[in-house]
C-alpha cells in the first residue's frame, strides 16, 4: 500500500516558462523513510509543499491513502491530509513557550498529558516554559518534530531537516528521528543536499535535478547499479573519500572503541 | 511605556466618539423642522473670534443654534454644490462680493425674502435679487509713509503706473480675492484692455516680488522696502491693535490714503463681507432672522467694529478709529461686477504675470 | 500577445477564490475616490485648459522642480551628514543629539513656515533683538521659492536622517576592520564603503521627501510660491475650472508615479543585493573626533537642531505667551482632544485595513491580491485636495443613487458626518500603516502561518493566534505614524470635516490664513508636543537595527 503518490505531477510560477518541478511520478510505500537528494534550486522543496498542500499543481495529481489530495482543479485543505511537516527553518512560534508550541494544534483537554508525553519522546523533559530562542539548533529541531507529531500524522514530510546542525550532532539527530519514526510506525519523507544524510537512514533514495527525478530506487540497488552519471558521480565521490579514510586509519579503525 | 500611552489614547478616543454621536443627534434635529431644537447651519470664510461671541448672543436671545463650519469661501462654494439639494448649509457668508456672485451664478442662492433688509442696505451693496447682501464695508486703500511721500502727490489708483512710484509700490500677490476684486473693478470702469496696461504698469512699480499678506505689506513700509502698500482698511486697524508691539509700530508709521475722490471721479474701491441665503435652506425663516438680527443697528456696530469694518447699516456709527481717518466717496460700481469680472481678472493677473 | 492575455485570464479565473472577492471588494471601496477621479478625468479638459497651459504650467513645474531638486539637495545634505557623525563619532550628550535631530519630524511645515517669517521678516524677532541691541539687523526675505526650500528642508530632513542612521547603524564592525586593515582611511572608507551602502535607504528616505513637497499646501501658499499643489487649488477655485484642475492632477499623480517606478527599480536590485550581505557582528566603532573636525561634527550636528527645531519652537513659544490670555480656553483642549480621537480613530482603521489586506493575499491565490495594496496606496502620493475631489464625487454617486433610486435623502447625514473626513484619511493614510506591517509580515514569512495552517488551524485562527501577535510591535508603530501624520494633516482636513469639529492643525491653518499668526502658536505648540512626543516614544524603534 502506498501512503504517497504523484503522477506526472508539475508546478510552474511564471506562468509556465519554466517549471520548478516537472512530470513527477513517485511513490512510497506506507512505513518506509525516503530521501529526496539535489542541489538547492532543483525542486525539492516546492514537491515537498505540493505534498503538504501549500502549492496546487498545475499539472498531474497527488494522492495519499490512494485517494486524490491534489489536482489542478481539487485541492483538499493541507489541515485535512492527515501528515505532518517540519519547515527548514523549523518555524517554531517565537511568541510561544514550548509547551504552548507543541500544544498548538491540540484540544486544551488533552493537551497537557500529550505535550508530557511528547517531550519525554523527543527527551526534552521540564524544557515546557522555555522559549525557542533559549534553545539550542538540535533543541529547537525536536520541538519542531513534537509539534508535528502532536496530530498523529501517518505521513512525516521535513525540509532539510539536518541542514543547520554541527556535524557531530547531526549524527545523533538522524539516528534520534529514525528511533522516533520507527517506534511510531510513520513513514518518513524528506529533504537533503547531503548524500550522507540519505544513505545513514533512507531505505529509498529519489534524485532530483532541474525539476524532474533522474533516478529512485532502494538504497543498495542504486549503490549497486546507479544508472545515471551524476548518481555515480556522486557515489563515487563518496566511496573516495571512505577509502582515504580506511587507508589513513586501516580496516581495524572502525571496530575500535 | 508605550503600552500606556496607547491605552490612554483609546480612552480619549471613545470618549471623543461619544461626543461626536452626540453632534450628530444634533444635525438629524437640525434636518427634521418637527424637533424642539432649532438650529441653522452657516457656512463662512469669517473666521473671526468676535464673530462667535455674536453668535452666542443670538443663539441666547432666540433658542436658535448655529452651527459654523468655516473654510474658504471657494472650498465651501464647492462644497455646496457637490452636495447639491442635500446640502445642510442654510447660509454663506463670505468676505467679498465675487464669491457670492459666484455662488448665485452657480445657482446655489436663493433671494432673501425680507422688507427690513430691504430697507436697511443700500441697493448697490446687494444682489439686485437679494440673492446675497452686505453685511460690512471695506475700502482698498493706499497707505503711505508719511516722511517720504507727500500726500498731495497721491490721486488715484491709474496713477499708481506712473514713472514716480517705481520701485516704490507694495502689494500682494494676486491669489488673493481682494485683489482680484480691485482688478474687476478697474476693468468694469476702464474696459478690459486699458486694464491689462495698468496691471502692466503696476508690475513694474514693484518694490518687490509681492509675497506675505496685507500686513506684512504695511510691515514692509517700516522697513523702508517701499513707499506705499495697498491694503483693506481693516487690517490697518488690526495691526494698531495688535498684541504685538512690531505690528503696532508698523501701524503707527503709516497714513491712510483714499483714492480717487476728486471731483467726478469714481471714488474708492469698497467691497464686502456679506451674506446668502442658501437655495436648499432647510431653516430658511430660521435663517433670515439670523441676517436681520446682524444687520441691526447694534450689532452692526459691534459686528463691523469687532473687525475695524464699516458698516452697512446707514444708521449705525463706524468705530472712532474709522471716524478719524475721515469719510470718502465710495465707488459706485455694483459689487455684481466683482463677482461677473472674476475671471478676467485672474487671467489678466496671469497674463502680465502678475505673481 | 493574445495568447499570453488569455492565459493571463485563465489563470486568473482559475485561481479567484473568496480572498479574491473580500480584497477586491475592500480594495474596490477604499479606492473609490481614485476612480471617482479617472473618471472624471476622462471627460476631457476644462475651458481654462489652453490658458493654464500657456500662463500657469510652466511656471508649476519649474517652481516644482526647483522646490523638489532644492529640498532633496538641502536635506540629503543635512541628514547624511548628521546621521554620519551621530554614527560614526562619540561625544557628549549623544544620545540626546540622536532624538532631538529626528524630533522637527513633528513641526508641519506649514507651521514651519510660520515661525520662520515670524523670525526673520519685517517686524520680526530677529530684527526687534537687533533694536534692542542698537542694532539695525536687516530682514532675510523667506518668501521666495528659496525660502520655501530652507523651510521645507529643515522640516523633513528627518527622513533622509532616520533611514540613513538606520543603514549606517547596519554596518558591522567587520566591515569597517577590513576596510582598515585594506588601508582606507575614514574619510575614504566613508567615500567607498558606508554611502554605497547606506544609498538606497537614504533614497527611499527622499522619496518620501519628495512626497511631501509635492503635497505641501499650507507652506507654499503663506509663501507666495506658486507650485503644482497651489495651482491646482487656484485652476479650481479662481479660474472655476475643475476639469483642468483634475487634469493637472493627473499630471501630478503622473509624475509622482515615474518617480515611484524609479524608486522600485532601485529597490528591486537592493533586495537581491541584501540577501548576499548580511551583516554580523557589533555596530561599527565610533571614534573620538579631536581638534577642527570636532569644530566641523559640532556644527553639523547644531545647525540643523537650531534651525529646525530650536528657532522655531523658540517663536512659537514667544507668539503662544503673548497670546496665551485669549486663546487658553476650554474650547482649544477640546480640540485638542478631536484631534486626537480623530487622528487614533483614522490609525485603528487603517491598522485593521491593512491586516485584511495582508490576511487576504496570505491566504489568496490569485496574485491580484498582492497587487492591491500598492493600488490603495495610491493615496498617500496624492495631493490632499484631489483625494477631495475624488472623495466629494463618490459621495455623490453614492447619495444620488440613494436619493433617485429609494428616495432616501442621505444627503446631510453623509457629507456632514465624521465619516468622510475618515474615509479621506484612509484613503490617504493607509499605505503609511501598511508599509511597516506588511514590511515585518514579509520578514516573518509564511511559514509560521502555514504550520499553524498544517497542525490544524483556520485562517481566522491563524490570523488571531499567530499573525497579530508577532506583528504588533510593529501594528504599534503604523498606528503612532498613522497617528502624526493625521494630527499634522491639513487640506483634506479643511475640505471635508463636519461643523462641529475642529482640529489643531486647522486652528493653527486658520489664524495664519486671517493674518493673525500670532494666535496661532498655542495650537501649533500643541500639536508638535503631542507628535513630538510620539516621535520620542518611538524613536528607538525607528531607529533601530535591522
Amino acid at each position: 500500500m502506498n501512503i504517497l503518490e504523484t503522477s506526472q505531477l508539475s508546478k510552474s510560477f511564471d506562468g509556465g516558462k519554466t517549471y520548478a518541478v516537472r512530470e513527477v511520478d513517485f511513490r512510497l510505500p506506507s512505513g518506509r523513510v525516503c530521501a529526496i537528494v539535489g542541489e538547492s534550486g532543483c525542486g525539492k522543496t516546492t514537491l515537498m509543499r505540493l505534498i503538504a498542500g501549500l502549492e496546487r499543481p498545475d499539472g498531474g495529481e497527488i494522492r495519499l491513502h490512494g485517494q486524490v489530495a491534489s489536482s489542478p482543479r481539487q485541492m483538499l485543505p493541507c489541515q485535512e491530509r492527515n501528515l505532518g511537516m517540519v519547515f527548514q527553518g523549523f518555524a517554531l512560534f517565537p511568541h510561544l513557550t514550548v509547551a504552548q508550541n507543541i500544544a498548538y494544534g491540540l484540544d486544551k483537554r488533552q493537551a497537557k498529558q500529550k505535550v508530557e508525553q511528547l517531550l519525554e519522546v523527543i527527551q526534552l523533559t521540564g524544557y515546557n516554559d522555555c522559549y525557542p530562542h533559549e534553545l539550542s539548533g538540535g533543541e529547537q529541531q525536536r520541538v519542531a518534530l513534537a509539534r508535528t507529531l502532536s496530530l498523529d500524522p501517518q505521513l512525516l514530510l521535513l525540509d532539510e531537516p539536518f541542514g543547520s546542525l554541527d556535524a557531530h550532532l547531526r549524527t545523533e539527530l538522524r539516528q534520534e528521528v529514525l528511533r522516533i519514526v520507527r517506534q511510531l510506525k510513520l513513514s518518513l519523507l524528506f529533504i537533503t543536499h547531503d548524500i550522507q544524510d540519505a544513505i545513514d537512514i533512507a531505505d529509498d533514495l529519489v534524485f532530483m535535478k532541474e525539476g524532474r527525478i533522474i533516478e529512485q530506487g532502494e538504497l543498495r540497488e542504486l549503490f549497486q547499479n546507479p544508472q545515471s552519471p551524476y548518481v555515480r558521480e556522486t557515489f563515487q565521490q563518496l566511496a573516495g573519500m571512505s577509502r582515504k579514510i580506511l587507508d589513513l586509519f586501516g580496516q581495524d579503525f572502525l571496530h575500535q572503541q | 511605556m508605550s503600552k500606556y500611552l496607547f491605552g490612554f489614547l483609546g480612552i480619549l478616543m471613545l470618549f471623543t466618539s461619544c461626543q461626536n454621536t452626540q453632534s450628530d443627534l444634533s444635525n438629524e434635529e437640525g434636518v427634521s423642522e418637527s424637533r424642539a431644537q432649532k438650529s441653522i447651519t452657516l457656512y463662512t470664510h469669517r473666521h473671526y473670534d468676535t464673530d462667535k461671541e455674536i453668535f452666542a448672543q443670538f443663539e441666547e436671545q432666540t433658542g436658535i443654534t448655529i452651527n459654523v463650519v468655516k473654510d474658504g469661501a471657494s472650498a465651501l462654494i464647492n462644497k455646496m454644490e457637490t452636495e447639491g439639494e442635500q446640502s445642510p448649509a442654510d447660509l454663506l457668508i463670505t468676505v467679498d462680493a465675487g464669491r457670492l456672485v459666484d455662488a448665485k451664478q452657480k445657482g446655489l442662492l436663493q433671494p432673501i425674502e425680507s422688507d427690513f433688509l430691504r430697507k436697511t442696505v443700500p441697493e448697490k451693496l446687494s444682489d439686485s435679487q437679494t440673492h446675497w447682501i452686505g453685511l460690512t464695508k471695506r475700502a482698498r486703500i493706499v497707505v503711505y509713509h508719511p516722511e517720504k511721500v507727500d500726500p498731495e502727490e497721491l490721486t488715484t489708483y491709474e496713477d499708481l503706473v506712473s514713472e514716480r512710484w517705481k520701485g516704490k509700490l507694495l502689494i500682494r500677490s494676486s491669489d488673493n480675492i481682494y485683489n482680484q476684486s480691485l482688478m474687476a473693478s478697474i476693468i468694469a470702469n476702464l474696459g478690459e484692455e486699458a486694464a491689462e496696461e495698468w496691471a502692466r504698469g503696476m508690475v513694474a512699480n514693484f518694490a518687490r516680488t509681492p509675497s506675505g499678506n496685507d500686513r506684512d505689506q504695511v510691515k514692509a513700509i517700516l522697513a523702508g522696502e517701499g513707499d506705499i502698500a495697498i491694503i483693506n482698511t481693516y487690517y490697518l486697524g488690526k495691526l494698531l491693535n495688535s498684541a504685538d508691539p512690531q505690528e503696532v509700530e508698523a501701524g503707527e508709521a503709516v497714513r491712510v490714503f483714499f483714492p480717487n475722490q476728486g471731483e467726478g471721479d469714481r471714488g474708492a474701491h469698497i467691497n464686502i463681507s456679506g451674506v446668502g441665503l442658501a437655495k436648499h435652506a432647510k431653516n430658511k425663516e430660521d435663517a433670515i432672522r439670523l441676517i436681520e438680527y446682524l444687520a441691526s443697528k447694534e450689532v452692526q456696530e459691534r459686528f463691523a467694529s469687532a473687525n475695524y469694518e464699516y458698516p452697512v447699516n446707514p444708521e449705525a456709527e463706524a468705530s472712532d478709529l474709522l471716524k478719524s481717518w475721515g469719510d470718502f466717496k465710495e465707488d459706485s460700481l455694483p459689487l455684481v461686477k466683482l463677482g461677473e469680472l472674476n475671471r478676467d481678472a485672474v487671467v489678466l493677473f496671469d497674463k502680465v504675470d502678475w505673481k | 500577445m493574445m495568447q499570453q492575455f488569455a492565459h493571463q485570464l485563465r489563470s486568473l479565473l482559475r485561481d479567484a477564490d473568496r480572498w479574491l472577492v473580500y480584497a477586491s471588494i475592500l480594495s474596490l471601496l477604499i479606492g473609490l475616490p481614485f476612480l471617482a477621479i479617472g473618471l472624471g478625468a476622462l471627460e476631457g479638459v476644462g475651458e481654462m485648459w489652453q490658458h493654464v497651459l500657456r500662463h500657469l504650467l510652466p511656471g508649476y513645474l519649474l517652481n516644482s522642480l526647483l522646490l523638489i531638486v532644492g529640498t532633496s539637495l538641502l536635506t540629503l545634505f543635512i541628514g547624511v551628514s548628521s546621521a554620519w557623525v551621530v554614527s560614526s563619532y562619540e561625544f557628549r550628550f549623544r544620545q540626546t543629539a540622536e532624538l532631538l535631530l529626528f524630533l522637527p519630524l513633528a513641526i508641519p511645515s506649514y507651521i514651519m513656515a510660520y515661525a520662520y517669517t515670524g523670525i526673520f521678516d519685517n517686524g520680526g524677532t530677529w530684527i526687534a533683538l537687533g533694536k534692542s541691541l542698537g542694532l539695525n539687523l536687516p530682514k532675510i526675505d523667506l518668501m521666495n521659492p528659496l525660502g520655501l526650500i530652507w523651510v521645507l528642508g529643515l522640516s523633513l530632513f528627518p527622513y533622509v536622517y532616520v533611514s540613513a542612521r538606520v543603514a549606517f547603524q547596519n554596518l558591522s564592525s567587520s566591515l569597517q576592520e577590513s576596510a582598515y586593515l585594506l588601508g582606507a582611511s575614514h574619510r575614504s572608507y566613508f567615500r567607498t564603503i558606508a554611502l554605497p551602502l547606506a544609498s538606497p535607504a537614504v533614497i527611499g528616505g527622499l522619496f518620501l521627501v519628495i512626497m511631501e513637497v509635492l503635497n505641501d499646501y499650507g507652506a507654499a501658499k503663506y509663501y507666495g510660491v506658486q507650485t503644482f499643489t497651489t495651482g491646482i487649488f487656484r485652476t479650481w477655485n479662481f479660474l472655476n475650472d475643475l476639469q483642468s484642475a483634475i487634469y493637472l492632477a493627473v499630471i501630478l499623480v503622473a509624475l509622482v508615479f515615474v518617480l515611484g517606478w524609479l524608486e522600485r527599480l532601485r529597490r528591486g536590485r537592493r533586495s537581491y543585493a541584501l540577501t548576499g550581505r548580511r551583516e554580523q557582528g557589533r555596530e561599527q566603532r565610533r571614534a573620538l573626533p579631536k581638534g577642527g573636525k570636532r569644530l566641523l561634527c559640532l556644527f553639523v550636528i547644531l545647525l540643523p537642531i537650531l534651525a529646525g527645531l530650536v528657532l522655531p519652537l523658540a517663536q512659537l513659544t514667544y507668539w503662544a505667551l503673548m497670546t496665551i490670555g485669549d486663546q487658553w480656553s476650554k474650547a482649544l483642549l477640546w480640540t485638542s482632544l478631536q484631534s486626537f480621537g480623530l487622528a487614533s480613530t483614522v490609525a485603528v482603521l487603517a491598522l485593521i485595513c491593512s491586516f485584511c489586506l495582508i490576511y487576504y493575499s496570505r491566504w489568496s491565490r490569485s496574485r491580484l491580491t498582492r497587487v492591491y495594496p500598492r493600488l490603495v496606496s495610491i493615496g498617500y502620493v496624492m495631493p490632499g485636495a484631489i483625494i477631495g475631489i475624488g472623495i466629494i464625487g463618490a459621495l455623490q454617486w453614492l447619495v444620488d443613487f440613494f436619493a433617485s433610486g429609494l428616495d432616501w435623502k442621505i444627503g446631510a447625514y453623509v457629507y456632514n458626518s465624521l465619516f468622510i473626513l475618515l474615509y479621506a484619511y484612509l484613503f490617504r493614510f493607509l499605505a503609511v500603516a501598511y508599509g511597516p506591517i506588511e514590511a515585518e509580515n514579509i520578514r516573518i514569512g509564511r511559514q509560521l502561518a502555514e504550520s499553524s495552517s498544517l497542525l490544524g488551524k483556520k485562517p481566522l485562527s491563524t490570523l488571531f493566534n499567530i499573525d497579530i501577535p508577532l506583528l504588533t510591535q510593529s501594528a504599534l508603530s503604523a498606528f503612532a505614524l498613522v497617528f502624526i501624520d493625521a494630527m499634522k494633516e491639513l487640506p483634506l482636513t479643511l475640505l471635508l470635516k463636519p461643523y462641529d469639529v475642529q482640529t489643531l492643525s486647522m486652528t493653527a491653518y486658520q489664524y495664519a490664513d486671517d493674518e493673525l499668526v500670532q494666535q496661532a502658536g498655542l495650537p501649533a505648540l500643541l500639536l508638535i508636543s503631542v507628535v513630538g512626543l510620539l516621535l520620542a516614544l518611538l524613536k528607538n524603534r525607528l531607529l533601530s537595527r535591522e
